[in-house]
């Protein structure tokens, strides 16, 4: 396929699943904010902002005004805000728009339903009494784009490419879900509960686990745990068959990458919560998705690639 | 009460009545019209425009916000030509098309032959903006230089069918003819059940099969694109709605590069070789080489793969001078010329302002006439005399006189109307046809065609750019009832 449709698709799938990830974020968020556990509803906001590195950007637009309905229009609305759920289906629609001879009608059609649900304004009304109205019509729509793409989209490379994006994306905000949980909830089980919860994965833990566990076992299970659709782990080994099939015969640095990725996190040693190291992992975990994406760029976006398959020699 | 009960086709040619009855191809469908009501119609109008908007489609409009994107606005009220009346039409497309084709290989591939016998001007073609000498020498080698053809057809006052205007360049509309299909299908499907209506939905195997025809000599299974300036064209969705229907890669020019007289497409797999683009970017902006330097939607060295043959471009560049609106009227002409045929479709009655007597005619009776720009589309440009104010005739006029060149007039054709919904009922409204002719190895008209209609009362500019809607167009098959 055309690499600038290859780029188009990858950022498609990646801004899809930033929509839908902080969307599940902000329900699970504002869930534990009317909870009233033992912190206050102030700290759950500050916690979700430095997840998604946009503590200063809110500031900067609200000050100290923590309330939800100023939140949710910060989160979801604002076009401004380069990461919310409104600029990121607006990426995708976007990207989806340069390819949208590739992708099937369907896809396209559950893409601009979203887009168009989200910038008529009439949910932006329900921000401050009943928010979970916009959570759960935004989740919906997202799913049923996630449908059109499981159902309508042939599996071909084109597919890959979007898969890729999702999947990098999915890993990359897993990651900060548990830095973010680190620092801030600890050894509080109910938080890590809530966490948890947002990305479908109590019902596999408390399974696996059983309800009793400790807090290491729920970062085990974010990690590593393979049949965990949000774990990092998971996503990763996926990424890196999906980086392999792309590149052909050719001889990319991008599959080595996320392959090598994989890898590291599937023989580390897990640190406790309160060890630096875990941090490091972490740390390590989001680089290195950074490169792989960076990596794809050079392989494929910028028509660089293999030299040698890229020679006029070689046609 | 029906909603024709109260309908008063204007005093000129209606589609649907005749002197108070209705014409019998469209008995069927004043019937259906006359058991609904004005919700009825409110109620499909409204499901119709929210699938198009789901779907995407919709066109952009230049001039106005950054990004206008409209909606496709289709009146779903059928336009509906009886089988007898086609064939007619039908037939004087593929002649004219023929003659046009012919034109364009005599002028850019032959001895100019029509230009030494001194049946048109040699200034005149010449001084053409569509006469590319990047092309002059460029053989198609048997295929079409008019590989899509949209031609712009009225019907008079009598009923008589007129070519407006052809447009052999970048003709756009034919996705819209399909969707309108698709989108009356759910709308009216019992009518469906009535009629027996050509289908236009194998278009896109239609285009293949002729651009494929077009394919350098030699290879046996060659690779088409479709190369669009991005989605930031109006026709961006046409775009790649054709590259979708024909199963191909829609590139824009950073995707392809040329090495050695050759094009390539840079793939995840590497390069691959391209053998027939067809292009919906302007000539001027398709090889920076060759045209316009500053072009970044262009790919370097296009004309000189073209000139050796390695790829074909489609439509051939160069063909704006046979749809120069000053060179339209010897097109009749060129049938003659051509094919020694008489002209089955007569042009619009129209005044070259160039001639000193015939533009002094014009100036007198500016205030009855209408003028057109010769290079524009998309009815920019165009002046009705009986709606302008003084100071636009005044401002024509000097136009005029500066560049006597550059425009045309034509006696008013007050279009056939045809009932439309308004929103509180039907009412008549000034209508046009574009059908669309594909040349691969024969010639054919996609039936129908994309009939445009002027929503405001009275209105004849009928271009969706100017606030124009769109019918669709049942060709009824001959074999069928009615």
């Amino acid at each position: 396929m055309l690499s600038r449709h290859a780029e188009g698709l990858f950022w498609m799938g990646r801004y899809l699943e930033r929509a839908a990830y902080i969307t599940r974020m902000l329900d699970v968020a504002s869930n534990k904010q009317l909870e009233l556990s033992s912190r206050s509803p102030d700290d759950v906001w500050h916690d979700l902002l430095s997840a998604l590195y946009l503590e200063q950007e809110y500031a900067a637009v609200h000050g100290g005004d923590l309330s939800i309905g100023a939140i949710n229009r910060f989160l979801i609305f604002d076009r401004d805000n380069p990461v919310s759920v409104t600029s990121s289906v607006m990426g995708a629609r976007t990207n989806v728009m340069n390819v949208r001879d590739l992708v099937p009608i369907e896809l396209l059609g559950a893409i601009n339903r979203l887009h168009n649900r989200l910038s008529t304004g009439v949910l932006e009304r329900h921000v401050e009494r009943s928010p979970h109205e916009i959570y759960d019509t935004v989740a919906g729509l997202c799913r049923a784009v996630t449908g059109a793409i499981d159902e309508a989209m042939p599996r071909y490379d084109g597919y890959r490419f979007l898969m890729l994006g999702r999947l990098l994306e999915r890993a990359e905000m897993t990651c900060r879900m548990i830095e973010v949980n680190r620092t801030v909830s600890g050894q509080d089980v109910s938080a890590w509960m809530s966490a948890l919860r947002s990305v479908s994965g109590f019902h596999g833990f408390t399974q696996a686990h059983g309800p009793l566990a400790p807090v290491e076992a729920v970062v085990e299970f974010m990690l590593r745990d393979t049949s965990f659709p949000f774990g990092v782990q998971y996503c990763l080994n996926r990424a890196a068959e999906l980086a392999a099939e792309v590149s052909g015969t050719g001889s990319w640095n991008s599959p080595r990458t996320v392959g090598r990725l994989a890898a590291d996190l599937r023989y580390a040693d897990v640190p406790a919560i309160d060890d630096p190291e875990l941090a490091e992992l972490l740390r390590r975990l989001e680089d290195g998705i950074r490169l792989a994406t960076e990596e794809l760029h050079n392989d494929l976006f910028q028509f660089g690639g293999d030299p040698q398959l890229y020679s006029f020699e070689a046609l | 009460m029906g909603l024709l009960d109260t309908y008063d086709p204007d005093g000129t040619f209606c589609e649907m009545f005749d002197s108070g009855a209705v014409r019998p191809h469209y008995r069927r469908l004043a019937d259906r019209l006359g058991v609904l009501d004005v919700a009825d119609i409110d109620d499909r109008a409204r499901l119709t425009d929210s699938t198009f908007r789901n779907l995407g489609i919709t066109f952009a409009v230049y001039g106005g916000d950054e990004g206008t994107e409209r909606i496709w606005p289709i009146d779903l009220v059928p336009r509906i030509i009886a089988a007898d009346e086609w064939a007619m039409v039908e037939a004087g497309l593929i002649q004219r098309t023929k003659a046009l084709n012919a034109f364009l290989d005599d002028l850019y591939a032959g001895e100019s032959a029509i230009v030494r016998d001194g049946v048109i001007p040699g200034w005149l073609v010449q001084s053409s903006d569509g006469y590319k000498r990047a092309a002059f020498g460029i053989d198609v080698k048997g295929a079409a230089r008019v590989t899509v053809a949209g031609i712009d057809i009225v019907r008079d006052h009598l009923g008589v069918y007129r070519v407006l205007e052809d447009n052999l360049r970048v003709p756009s509309g034919i996705s819209y003819v399909i969707e309108n299909r698709a989108a009356m299908r759910r709308a009216f499907p019992l009518l469906f059940g009535q009629y027996s209506i050509r289908p236009v939905d194998h278009y896109g195997s239609l285009l293949a099969e002729a651009l494929q025809f077009h394919a350098p000599a030699g290879v046996s299974d060659p690779t088409v694109v479709v190369l669009t300036p991005g989605p930031f064209n109006s026709a961006y969705f046409e775009h790649a709605f054709l590259a979708r229907r024909m199963g191909v890669e829609l590139v824009e020019g950073r995707d392809l590069l040329v090495n050695d007289h050759a094009v390539y497409m840079r793939t995840t797999r590497g390069l691959q070789q391209v053998h027939v683009i067809y292009r919906r970017i302007d000539d001027d902006y398709l090889d920076p080489v060759a045209f316009e330097r500053s072009s970044v939607l262009g790919i370097p060295g296009l004309m000189a793969a073209v000139r050796a043959g390695n790829v074909a471009v489609a439509n051939a560049v160069g063909n704006g001078v046979a749809d120069d609106k000053a060179v339209y009227p010897y097109v009749p002409t060129m049938v003659e010329y051509y094919l020694g045929e008489q002209p089955i479709l007569p042009n619009a009655t129209t005044y070259t302002l160039w001639d000193p007597d015939q533009r002094a005619e014009v100036l007198e009776r500016l205030d009855q006439l209408v003028v057109k720009p010769v290079a524009e589309a998309g009815g920019y440009g165009i002046v009705i005399g009986r709606s302008a104010s003084d100071e636009q005739l005044e401002e024509t006029r000097r136009a005029i006189e500066r560049n006597p060149r550059g425009y045309i007039a034509q006696e008013v054709v007050e279009l056939s109307t045809h009932p439309t919904f308004t929103g509180d009922g039907l009412a008549p409204r000034h209508i046009d046809v574009r059908p669309f002719i594909v040349t691969g190895e024969s010639t054919t008209v996609v039936p129908g065609g994309l009939t445009r209609v002027a929503l405001r009362e009275g209105s004849l500019i009928v271009n969706s750019s100017q606030g124009g809607g769109s019918k669709d167009t049942w060709v009824l098959d001959p074999a069928g009832a009615v």
